[in-house]
């Protein structure tokens, strides 16, 4: 049993502590994402739900423990490896690229591009022009998926918070991402477009099997949305559950509430 | 008719000395204008390139030349084996100073790429100023304070020597196009794509996948080679180098001005930018009266491009929107009335 759960596991964050100075940000953190699943990451402010992410994906080398991605070690690996492992992240803060425009942005993130050496690019422009219409029609395809069309040209810096929200989304999937970190994919974004993004998370989970874990302090789409859930508080794992045990957790509402 | 020749005369050298500053403007351009690298150092490529050309084309510098060069004399025979009448060491000096350029800032930015923006410009300062400190002080290297002089002009006397500046002046301006294309297809592409995620968001181009560092290390070198080439121009040009024509106001901040004036982001408004800055650099003295005081040049630089920040941010030519949609291409509006 416990063997077909390990094969089962996409992400697995093996006692994992960094720490800035004297203050442990994440300390000795264990839990294991399950492949396909929409996993919840809920927490205090300051409970180190984002420097998690930084470690898992590179921005930051974790102090000690393991992270491990479909059976590989990755914890000391740059950012750009391990997206090609398939890690894929959002930022709380979207970071657009403002002076290019939607599809630009887009189009930036396709992996293994001929076209960015310098060398096929003079030498060989026919190949690279090929690659850039795929790479195009994917990109629209993705705004369409997304709801985005109507502003394909427009410069990213100029786009609403959620719509940045949903860019960075889109900047996910372009990679054809085996995980997906969302930092809080909901905060700042007016209700109609959170329906949108909450909508969009489902879709692609349903259709394209790929993972999530999800940051977010907004409990009503974390409790319809994330199955299971994990708290953090401290650096640590608190507790995990369906949303229905958490809920109820004691230890989970001390947290939040302080005691 | 005389006066008319003259004005030719002078415009030939203008297009000349504007041309050599457009060079360097569009290898700024790549620095700064699509990457966010602040260079302070670009006389130090413009040294490298320089000196590497004239000291492959010419002959030793000797207290004999010296003597030719101030009080006239029979030079050419001395220049000896290099002055071959159509001679192509141009062409070979041109690929040394590329070469030593890309070699140099392979290392340095190596070394410095990781600083942070202003780190990184401080230490582009310092680079300058050892370039030129290595050539003022190695005199065995290219004859220190003293200079290089008397530097075999392109194809050599092939061209008649009276008309050598309109000949150079169309050949910079051939020069600068075949430039402007290798550039612009460079930056159209995806390398280019990814040299601007690299200038609006550093992490956030390291997430989506890409190799910073190394891609800045690759704009670095690209743009050091362009403003080699720049130096290897104005070596035969003006035919004569010495450290002083590395000082950082004419071979660094003027080009900065030119690429802001211009437009950084665009390689058009790179070289019309130099075009313009050194029409007023130089035009002014034709002013009448105190209008023509040298100092108020500076003034007049200044003027300018505090009115371009004030009422074009993005310099005369700015950046231009790539445009991919290949449906509904008239969406820009939608936008503005939405908020």
């Amino acid at each position: 049993m416990s063997l077909l759960n390990q094969s089962e596991n996409l992400l697995v964050i093996n006692e994992v502590t960094k720490s800035f100075g004297g203050l442990k940000a994440v300390n000795n953190c264990t839990f294991n994402v399950t492949k396909g699943s929409i996993t919840g990451l809920i927490g205090p402010n300051g409970a180190g739900k984002t420097t998690l992410f930084n470690v898992i994906t590179g921005q930051l080398a974790p102090d000690s423990g393991n992270i491990i991605m479909d059976g590989e070690k990755i914890e000391h690996l740059p950012p750009y490896i391990t997206h090609s492992k398939g890690i894929v992240r959002t930022f709380q803060i979207p970071r657009e690229m403002k002076r290019m425009t939607v599809l630009e942005n887009l189009m930036l993130v396709k992996r293994n591009q001929s076209g960015e050496s310098l060398f096929t690019t003079w030498l060989n422009p026919w190949k690279v022009k090929e690659e850039e219409k795929q790479n195009l029609q994917k990109a629209e395809e993705t705004l369409e998926f997304l709801k985005l069309s109507h502003l394909a040209d427009e410069y990213a810096g100029n786009l609403s918070t959620g719509q940045k929200k949903l860019l960075e989304i889109g900047r996910t999937l372009m990679s054809d991402p085996k995980i997906i970190l969302l930092d809080e994919p909901a905060a700042g974004v007016n209700p109609t477009l959170m329906n949108n993004i909450v909508e969009r998370i489902k879709e692609i989970s349903d259709k394209l099997k790929i993972t999530f874990l999800i940051i977010e302090h907004n409990m009503e789409i974390i409790m319809n949305l994330c199955d299971p859930i994990i708290v953090m508080s401290y650096g640590s794992k608190l507790a995990e559950g369906n949303a229905k045990s958490i809920r109820n957790n004691k230890e989970v509402i001390d947290a939040y509430l302080g005691n | 008719m005389d006066f008319i020749f003259s004005i030719f005369n002078y415009l030939s050298t203008y297009v000349v000395i504007a041309g050599i500053y457009a060079i360097f403007s569009l290898g700024l351009n790549i620095h700064w204008g699509y990457t966010g690298i602040f260079n302070i150092g670009i006389s130090a490529f413009f040294a490298l390139g320089a000196y590497t050309a004239a000291i492959l084309t010419s002959a030793t510098p000797s207290p004999k030349m010296f003597e030719d060069f101030v009080w006239g004399g029979n030079l050419p025979e001395t220049l000896g084996i290099f002055n071959l009448g159509i001679d192509m060491w141009y062409f070979v000096g041109m690929f040394g100073a590329v070469i030593v350029c890309g070699i140099a800032a392979t290392i340095i930015g190596w070394i410095t790429l990781k600083l942070r923006d202003d780190y990184f410009a401080i230490a582009t300062l310092g680079l300058a100023e050892t370039v030129r400190f290595i050539f003022l002080n190695e005199k065995w290297l290219a004859n220190g304070s003293r200079g290089m002089y008397r530097i075999p002009k392109f194809l050599g006397d092939w061209f008649p020597p009276a008309y050598y500046n309109y000949f150079y002046g169309l050949f910079i301006l051939a020069l600068i196009f075949v430039l402007y294309l290798i550039v612009q297809k460079a930056i159209n592409s995806p390398w280019g794509r990814v040299l601007k995620a690299i200038r609006e968001d550093e992490i956030a181009t390291s997430a989506s996948g890409k190799n910073v560092f190394m891609f800045k290390l690759q704009s670095f070198v690209l743009g050091a080679c362009i403003m080699g080439i720049g130096g290897v121009v104005y070596a035969h040009g003006i035919r004569y180098l010495d450290p002083l024509t590395f000082d950082p106001l004419m071979a660094t901040f003027i080009i900065w001005a030119m690429l802001m004036v211009g437009g950084s982001g665009n390689n058009k408004g790179a070289i019309i930018g130099a075009f313009i800055v050194w029409a007023i650099w130089t035009w002014t003295d034709f002013l009448p009266g105190f209008l023509s005081d040298p100092n108020l040049k500076f003034l007049m630089i200044g003027l300018l491009i505090t009115l371009v920040i004030i009422f074009k941010p993005e310099g005369i030519i700015g950046e231009k929107k790539v445009k991919l949609a290949s449906k509904s291409a008239d969406n820009t509006d939608n936008l503005s009335t939405k908020k």
